[in-house]
Formats: structure tokens, C-alpha cells, sequence
């Protein structure tokens, strides 16, 4: 029985790969602080569940869109911060955030607001259902590795390099004659895209999604994998995330009196984290500090 | 050689201590209780954590000690309820399992179903048991479609007209609103919708005394209550207040809740309140009220269980069912439906400010 909860967390640990990894192609290799991938991946649970569950659209079709919509969502945040840097960026999409999570909540005719979405159905492909967990587990890995590799090929090729340098010495790279805001509109479009589709797994997954589960709190889990997996690491987004996941359920097997377990747990994970990052300010893998 | 004999002595140990938990665990059904114990709701799970331990010590004063509750956290949200569900019902091998809120409640519902277990739940709304009628019980809590039509009643027996509707943004305004508006159809209800926690009514009590309503029907949490009173009576609007909310509608000082000011609540046992109080000094009415309804859930699987010693899905859920258990919360049990039904009352504050039933 034990396999049916490993099951399940290697599906949220697939999910939350593909969020870190594409959130720091935008936040580690583009040096973008990119506080609204929250939102990104809200917009993709959202697109998913309403256009299956409304609109009865085939999952493939809201699958994709999910991603592309919140691509659309990231080209607009983009353009919308063209001319902020550095925190003024950061409070700028932080801001993006809020202002999602509060679309999510009143836009009650839409998104059934506080109410959430609830029914919404496991993914089928051409009539082929993906009903059980274990076959659920195969769709997220397939497309937690590709969209891996696809993330991995970028990072390694002269655009993630440009990317990279666009991050060092941005106006270095203007001298060059190169256009760093149409090469960040793209990573940041790119890395949205990533998080859509990870936000359609999870709304597809847990069969339930409400505003609560794309709030500030949330965004601060994956930031937490990105840095403490290393700022522009592919390979420590990815360890990270299964530290950062798996550690709070290895705090449920240390028995402790129920009136203080909820805190107690709470409080050592963030001891643990804590340490991780005095041992290693950059992170497990860190090459670059966040600026 | 050392290590083989080692080994031996090792894998006995845990064998025997193996057979020990199996031993221990013989003749006692397994409630898995997924409870809001840290985040934004962490006042339920504390209050049911209490409620749970009193039903335990209670049952084995009585010699009954044929339930165990594995208490898992959901921290207030629904994936981690999830996890914490899929772990119970892996690795602990519970027989039921029980949320506390409503979006844990809905998130878990399907995987309690895939599972074959039944599922006790608490929450302000009715969506888990939509979703799955045949698997969910609600052992708790106020059903605020229900209890608000009460206030569409006496709505429209007083000729009310028009009501300002201010609610907080979750789940139960919704249900609330629909309540008043079927008991009260042709009561025009204004609704000024705010974010809990994060809003200090001014602006919407001022567009309030403008219209000149004839009653304000409000709902949320206690904190935003209490700033609501507040800004009333700074603003000096004496205008009927119908607050949804049970027993959060209460302060600790009268002296700030409106006068006339209407709540539904249900009464809560002496005898629990006293065993309750004399274990945990200081509850406030409300936290008796969450702690009542985890003692009841308790108490109704302790007493489906020895209905069915065979923890059959189909049996415990039936004879929670028809259970006639006086509860701690005052409620006329099931009555073969999927929900508790709580005696829900009227109550208003008096002009000595204090509570008494309206009748």
C-alpha cells in the first residue's frame, strides 16, 4: 500500500520540477525577479479545468492552451515591467500576483470564485483515460522530462548563453547590438508557458482547485526550491525539489503528541531549511548569487 | 558471524515488536483525521485536536477504547490534505477518514472514494456531498444554506424589503445568499462582497447609511465581525445586524456587539462544556463549538464500530446514519441523510446585553 503514497508524491514532485526548473530559466539563468509565477500557474489550472469542465474541450487541447495562455499571461507581465529592474521588478510581479489570485476570487462568474472548481476530470488522450495514479505518475514524468530537456536545451544553447549574459552585464550585451528586452520577453514567455502546464497537471491531479492554492504562500514554496536548489542550477532546482517536498513528509513519521505536532513539523522544516542555506549561501548547486 | 547473529536479534526485535503494534491495534477502528492544524484555519484544528482527546479519555472511562485517531495536518489547504490522505490510508491503513474545512474536505473526497473508505467531514458547505453522496458524511458544523434561510424567515415576517448583504469572499456567502433569498424571495438583497481579514467596512458602511437598508446580513470571521461593530457604532448606524456566522458573531466584551444583533447558533451540552472547560481552562464559545463536533465524530464512529466489528464502508456509514447518539452539539442526528442535523436557533443581544434565544 505504501506504493500508493510514493505514487502520489512523485507526481507533486513532477509537477513542482517542472514549476522550479522553468521558474529559474526566468529567475536564475535571465536574472528576471520573477515574483508572478504563482500566477502563471494558477492561470494554467484555471484554463485547463474550465475549458474541459465547461466547455468540454478534449484535455490535449486545454493541455496545451493552459500552457500558451499563461505564456500569453507572461508575455504580458513582460511588457507591462519593460522598463523596472531589480526589486522595483520583483514588487512589480509580486503585484501581478495579487492581482491574479484576486481575478481568480471575484471573477465569481467565471472562476466560481472562493467556491473553486471541484469535479474536474482525470486527462484521457484520444479516448485512452488516465484514471489511475500510476498511470497519472507516467503522464508527469513524460512531461516533466521533456519539459526538462526542453528547458535544459535552451539553458545550454547561444540563447541561454545570451540569457546568461543578459543577466551579467545587460548593457554590456546593448553594446553588442543585442535586444535583451525581446530576449528576456522570451524566456519569461517561455518559463509562463512551463508553469501553465504544470498548473493544468495539478488541477487535473488533485480534481479541485480554489484562488487559495495560487496565493503568496505558495510562490514562496517554489522560490524556496529554486534557492535552496541553487540560483541558475538546473540540476539543484531539481534535487531541491525532491528535498524540499519530501522532507515534510519524512516529519510525519517522528512521533509527537498530536497537540503540538501541526507547529512542531512546521517549525523544524523551517530549521532545516534554514540550516541548508548557512551552509550553502548559494544554494545546494549555486553558481550566481540573487542580486 | 557477530553480524548475522546481529541481524537475527535485530529482525526478532522488530517482529515482535511488529506483532506488538498489531496486537495493540487489534479490536480498535482507525480514523484518519485530516485537521487544519497550522495555517490560516489552525483555531479549528487546535479546538478539534481538544474535542477528540476528551471523546478518547471519555470512551475509556467508559471502558470503550475501541477507537485510535491518527492526526495528520492539512496546514488550511487542499493539496497537502491530500498527501496527508493518501499517507493515512497507505501507510496507517485507516478505516475512515475524516477533513476538517471545505476545500480539504473536496480535495480529499475522491481519493477517500477511489479508496473504499468512508469519509466524515466538517465544513460550511454541501459540494463533497454532491460530488460523492454515496461515500461522505458530514458529522458537523452548520449547513449555511440551511441555517441562513432561517434568516430569510424572519426577514420576510418582519415585511422586510431590502438588506444589504455584505460577505466575506468564501465558499459559505454563497450558500448563505441562496439560503435567504429562497426562504425571503422577495426580499432585494444588495450584496457588498469584502476579502476577510483585509477590510475595514468603512467604505462599504458608508454606501450602507446611504441606502437606508432594513436589515444587514453579514458574514465571515469573528475579526471581521468584531471591526464591523466597531465601525457601525463609530458611524452610528443602527441598523439591524443579522450576522452569519454561529458563535464567531460573539465578543468577549458585550459592550461591542450591536444591540439587537441576530446570530443562528446551537446549544452546546452542559455536561461536555463542563468536561471540557475543567481540561481546558478559557474556551471561548466558539472553540467549545469546534471541539463539540470532533467529540460527536468520536463518539459516532466508536459507536458505528461496535454496530460493525467488520468496518464495512457501507455498514459504519448506515449506522452513523441511524444513529440516535446525543451529542454534544445540539443536533437530531442524521435521520438517515448525509448530514447532521444541528438544532439550529435564533439568538439575539438583549438591551442588558446579553445573549437569549429568540423565539
Amino acid at each position: 500500500m505504501i506504493e500508493a503514497y510514493l505514487i502520489h508524491l512523485l507526481i507533486l514532485i513532477g509537477i513542482y520540477v517542472i514549476l522550479a526548473v522553468s521558474l529559474n530559466l526566468a529567475l536564475g539563468y535571465t536574472g528576471l525577479l520573477n515574483l508572478g509565477h504563482i500566477a502563471f500557474f494558477g492561470v494554467g489550472a484555471y484554463t485547463s479545468a474550465l475549458l474541459t469542465k465547461s466547455l468540454g474541450v478534449p484535455f490535449p487541447v486545454a493541455f496545451i492552451a493552459a500552457g500558451l495562455f499563461a505564456g500569453l499571461f507572461g508575455f504580458i507581465l513582460i511588457l507591462a515591467t519593460k522598463k523596472l529592474k531589480g526589486d522595483y521588478l520583483a514588487l512589480a510581479t509580486l503585484g501581478f500576483s495579487f492581482v491574479v489570485y484576486s481575478l481568480l476570487l471575484n471573477w465569481t462568474s467565471l472562476t466560481k470564485g472562493p467556491l473553486g472548481i471541484p469535479g474536474i476530470q482525470k486527462p484521457s488522450f484520444f479516448g485512452l483515460a488516465i484514471s489511475s495514479n500510476v498511470s497519472f505518475l507516467i503522464f508527469v514524468a513524460i512531461v516533466c522530462v521533456v519539459s526538462c530537456f526542453i528547458i535544459y536545451k535552451i539553458i545550454k544553447s547561444p540563447f541561454g548563453r545570451l540569457l546568461e549574459a543578459s543577466r551579467d552585464d545587460e548593457v554590456g550585451l546593448k553594446v553588442l547590438g543585442k535586444n535583451t528586452f525581446k530576449l528576456k520577453a522570451k524566456a519569461m514567455i517561455v518559463s509562463a508557458f512551463f508553469a501553465g502546464i504544470a498548473g493544468s497537471l495539478f488541477a487535473h491531479y488533485i480534481s479541485f482547485i480554489d484562488p487559495s492554492s495560487f496565493y503568496i504562500t505558495d510562490l514562496i514554496l517554489i522560490l524556496t526550491i529554486v534557492i535552496a536548489g541553487g540560483i541558475a542550477s538546473f540540476k539543484g532546482s531539481i534535487v531541491s525539489t525532491f528535498i524540499i517536498i519530501l522532507i515534510p513528509e519524512g516529519l510525519r513519521f517522528f512521533e509527537m503528541p498530536s497537540s503540538i505536532l501541526g507547529p512542531a513539523r512546521q517549525i523544524i522544516y523551517a530549521l532545516i531549511l534554514l540550516g541548508i542555506l548557512m551552509l550553502r549561501p548559494k544554494g545546494l548547486f549555486g553558481r550566481v548569487d540573487l542580486e | 558471524m557477530k553480524n548475522t547473529k546481529m541481524a537475527i536479534v535485530v529482525g526478532m526485535a522488530l517482529v515482535i515488536f511488529l506483532a506488538g503494534c498489531n496486537a495493540a491495534n487489534q479490536g480498535k477502528i482507525k480514523v484518519g483525521a485530516i485537521l487544519p492544524l497550522t495555517g490560516s484555519s489552525s483555531i479549528w484544528g487546535e479546538n478539534e485536536q481538544k474535542g477528540i482527546s476528551l471523546a478518547l479519555e471519555d470512551l475509556k472511562a467508559q471502558g470503550i477504547e475501541n477507537v485510535e485517531v491518527i492526526t495528520e495536518d492539512s496546514q488550511s489547504k487542499d493539496a497537502p490534505a491530500v498527501t496527508a490522505a493518501q499517507k493515512l490510508i497507505s501507510l496507517d491503513d485507516v478505516d475512515l477518514i475524516y477533513t476538517s474545512l471545505t476545500g480539504p474536505s473536496i480535495a480529499v473526497a475522491p481519493v477517500a472514494n477511489s479508496s473504499g473508505k468512508l469519509h466524515l467531514y466538517k465544513a460550511a458547505t454541501q459540494v463533497p456531498i454532491n460530488n460523492f453522496p454515496e461515500n461522505s458524511l458530514k458529522t458537523g458544523y452548520y449547513n449555511y444554506e440551511i441555517d441562513c434561510s432561517v434568516f430569510g424567515e424572519l426577514l420576510a415576517k418582519n415585511n422586510y424589503k431590502k438588506i444589504a448583504y455584505v460577505a466575506a469572499k468564501k465558499d459559505f456567502s454563497t450558500e448563505c445568499k441562496r439560503g435567504i433569498a429562497n426562504s425571503a424571495p422577495s426580499v432585494a438583497i444588495d450584496e457588498y462582497s469584502y476579502e476577510v481579514s483585509n477590510e475595514d467596512f468603512m467604505s462599504i458602511l458608508t454606501k450602507i447609511r446611504e441606502s437606508e437598508y432594513d436589515a444587514i446580513v453579514i458574514t465571515g470571521y469573528n475579526a471581521d465581525f468584531l471591526k464591523f461593530y466597531s465601525k457601525m457604532s463609530q458611524l452610528k448606524i443602527n441598523t439591524t445586524v443579522l450576522c452569519a456566522g454561529s458563535e464567531d458573531c460573539l465578543s468577549e466584551n458585550p459592550d461591542l456587539m450591536p444591540l439587537g444583533m441576530v446570530y443562528f447558533g446551537a446549544y452546546i451540552d452542559n455536561n461536555f462544556k463542563e468536561k471540557l472547560l475543567a481540561k481546558y481552562a478559557n474556551m471561548s464559545i466558539l472553540e467549545q463549538s469546534i471541539a463539540a463536533t470532533s467529540y460527536d465524530m468520536v463518539r459516532f464512529v466508536s459507536e458505528a464500530y461496535s454496530v460493525c466489528p467488520s468496518r464495512q464502508r457501507e455498514c459504519l456509514k448506515k449506522a452513523i446514519q441511524d444513529s440516535k447518539l446525543d451529542t454534544a452539539i445540539d443536533s437530531e442526528g442524521f435521520q438517515g441523510g448525509s448530514f447532521l442535523k444541528l438544532k439550529v436557533r435564533l439568538f439575539e443581544v438583549n438591551e442588558t446585553k446579553g445573549v437569549i434565544e429568540l423565539k
